[in-house]
């Protein structure tokens, strides 16, 4: 009896380990297809990098250079003005992700937890924001900017408007209330997250004597790490790489990473002697790899935490 | 007694009500401060002549012209907007199928999966902005090339494609599948930031549900449809309407392209390029609404 019941379990449990092989294997082919087609880019950048003029004319080489060379970077690096750029565009990147993080999280808390009556009419405008299309909005925008006024406050009192191009003011002042490159989306993200919290956690709170604010500092906050590494990412993700914006304010000011990416074969053949293709595309892609390094860098420190965030977050139910 | 507690809890609710307004009337004074005047200056462009010189901007008042010869004389702008709506339809749906099945998968517990992450979010760096520019020229093109020559099988669906239409007559409905099909590469690029949404919602999930589904004998199939799918409806909300953004604002996007080039191109005729990107926005917004306002009946939050 005890004999048959084994031998039942045992096939039983056969019957598992070759289902969960094959469903195994299906998915580490998917995965190893999918991973090429996303990786493929990042190779051929890093590997075209480190091509000598020499491996660029030789047929043979396709992906790994015979004589690599590390003075593509070196000379990308000069020509894009590597630590002037850096520098500029680290300045907005974190500056303002920082405020798109500490205005976007409070106000899609607003609009997750609170109910009042033109709540659904205010968020219906903040995803309308989202979608305004950059055509619609470039120019009297870019006006704006050059003669800027708060209300009419400015020309009253110092009997003029502020020209903010040239400066980081049209990047940072719209941030502090929620409303820089994609903000709408930042919003919508932490309203979500908000939403989807168990309302115990807060009613705790204000159980305890908390106020509204102190809950949602002391509360909600330490909970919500998960959405605020997803904005924190694409907010600086997207700062980092947004050519349009930047290009606009910043063009005789304090040029960034991206302004003189898109410009980096100019950059090249103008400066250079060599003004072949066999040294030109290599030393581009070094100044590609140049700028993507750091975001790289940036995005694995933030998928550490990324995993950890839940076991810290201490939800149950 | 009855009648203090219920006082009591509308003065809470109140007092609730007024922080909820301060915290989202910081954003209403944003937008009016720097959004609104830009809106409102555009959509007198869109009803005018626009003349710029030596960046002074003049506008002359043009009625409904810009918008009128947007339906009836333009050849261009309406096949442009049709064909930007389906490809766009297409594209919700598999990229929000793709991103929530990468992130189920990925949320999962194997040993590569922290690489496997690192590796889906590379859509996000890599195309946006400068880096695309930079590339699309070089690393796309010879991908594409390849990828239609013999170098990837699994996007080789040329010849597939001519067989299946031969067969079915030229069916339409095969021809928006082999479309699509077609259409995989970027696809799985285009899903980077839903699937870093999906995974982050998912993992807001508490495990306490999914330990006692399985104490209830329940199996992961189940979970999936019981406890997974419910908890994210609200995030395949977000991501749907990111993706239908995403789709009308990206830089492919051909009627976007041609509005553009109305405007800052060879004819530089500003108002009626601010005229045509005011119909395209009038129909991503009735998309969106009619879209979300479907879906948010089904959504579950777990407090409402």
């Amino acid at each position: 009896m005890t004999k048959i019941l084994f031998k039942k379990i045992n096939r039983a449990t056969a019957v598992k380990r070759t289902k969960r092989l094959v469903y195994g294997l299906f998915f580490a082919a998917l995965f190893c297809g999918i991973g090429y087609i996303l990786v493929y880019p990042l190779i051929y950048i890093f590997t075209t990098a480190v091509k000598s003029p020499a491996d660029m004319l030789d047929m043979t080489t396709v992906w790994i250079a015979k004589a690599p060379t590390l003075q593509n970077f070196a000379d990308a690096w000069g020509y894009i003005d590597y630590a002037e750029a850096l520098s500029s565009t680290a300045t907005i990147a974190v500056g303002v992700t920082a405020l798109n993080l500490a205005a976007c999280s409070t106000i899609g808390y607003g609009f997750a937890r609170f109910r009042f009556r033109e709540r659904g009419l205010l968020f219906a405008l903040v995803v309308f924001t989202l979608i305004v299309p950059a055509a619609v909005i470039i120019l009297p925008q870019y006006i704006q900017y050059i003669n800027f006024d708060v209300l009419g406050v400015l020309r009253a009192t110092l009997g003029g408007t502020l020209n903010l191009k040239s400066t980081y003011a049209p990047f940072f002042l719209p941030a502090i209330f929620g409303q820089g490159l994609k903000s709408g989306l930042f919003i919508y993200i932490f309203r979500q997250f908000y939403r989807g919290m168990p309302v115990e956690l807060e009613e705790a709170g204000y159980i305890d004597g908390c106020g509204t604010v102190r809950t949602y500092l002391r509360i909600m906050l330490p909970n919500a790490v998960p959405a605020f590494i997803t904005v924190g990412l694409l907010s600086f993700v997207w700062h980092w790489n947004d050519v349009f914006g930047q290009a606009q304010y910043l063009d005789e000011f304090r040029p960034t990473l991206s302004m003189k990416l898109v410009g980096i074969v100019g950059y090249i053949t103008k400066s250079s002697v060599v003004t072949d293709l066999s040294y030109v595309v290599p030393t581009k892609y070094a100044g590609v790899a140049l700028v993507i390094l750091p975001l790289i860098a940036v995005y694995l420190i933030g998928q550490k935490f990324f995993v950890q965030s839940i076991e810290r977050s201490g939800i149950v139910g | 007694m009855q009648v203090v507690r219920k006082r009591r809890r509308s003065a809470l609710e109140r007092r609730k009500a007024l922080t909820g307004r301060i915290f989202c009337y910081f954003w209403v004074v944003g937008f009016l401060l720097f959004v609104a005047t830009p809106l409102v200056q555009s959509l007198t462009y869109a009803f005018g002549k626009v003349e710029i010189s030596m960046g002074n901007v003049k506008v002359s008042p043009n009625g409904w012209n810009n918008f009128a010869r947007a339906f009836t004389t333009d050849a261009e702008f309406l096949p442009l907007l049709f064909d930007s709506l389906t490809v766009i339809l297409i594209d919700v749906l598999l990229v929000t199928f793709f991103s929530l099945f990468v992130a189920v998968m990925l949320n999962r517990r194997f040993r590569g999966r922290a690489l496997l992450r690192t590796i889906f979010f590379l859509p996000v760096i890599i195309t946006s902005g400068a880096l695309i520019y930079v590339m699309q020229s070089d690393v796309s093109a010879q991908f594409a090339g390849q990828s239609a020559q013999a170098g990837m099988p699994m996007l080789q669906t040329v010849d597939f494609k001519q067989t299946l239409l031969t067969l079915t007559g030229n069916n339409p409905a095969v021809v928006v599948l082999t479309d699509a099909i077609d259409r995989v590469y970027q696809i799985i690029w285009k899903s980077g930031v839903q699937i870093l949404l999906f995974i982050a919602g998912l993992q807001a999930i508490s495990p306490a549900l999914y330990e006692s589904a399985e104490v209830e004998g329940s199996t992961g199939w189940e979970s999936f449809w019981k406890i997974t799918l419910p908890m994210i409806s609200p995030i395949i909300v977000i991501n749907l309407v990111y993706t239908i953004i995403d789709s009308f604002t990206d830089y492919n996007n051909t009627l976007l392209r041609y509005i553009q080039d109305v405007a800052f191109g060879t004819t530089l005729d500003y108002g009626y390029s601010a005229a045509l990107a005011w119909i395209f926005f009038a129909v991503i917004s009735v998309i969106l609404a009619l879209s979300v306002g479907i879906l948010s009946r089904r959504v579950f939050y777990m407090n409402d």
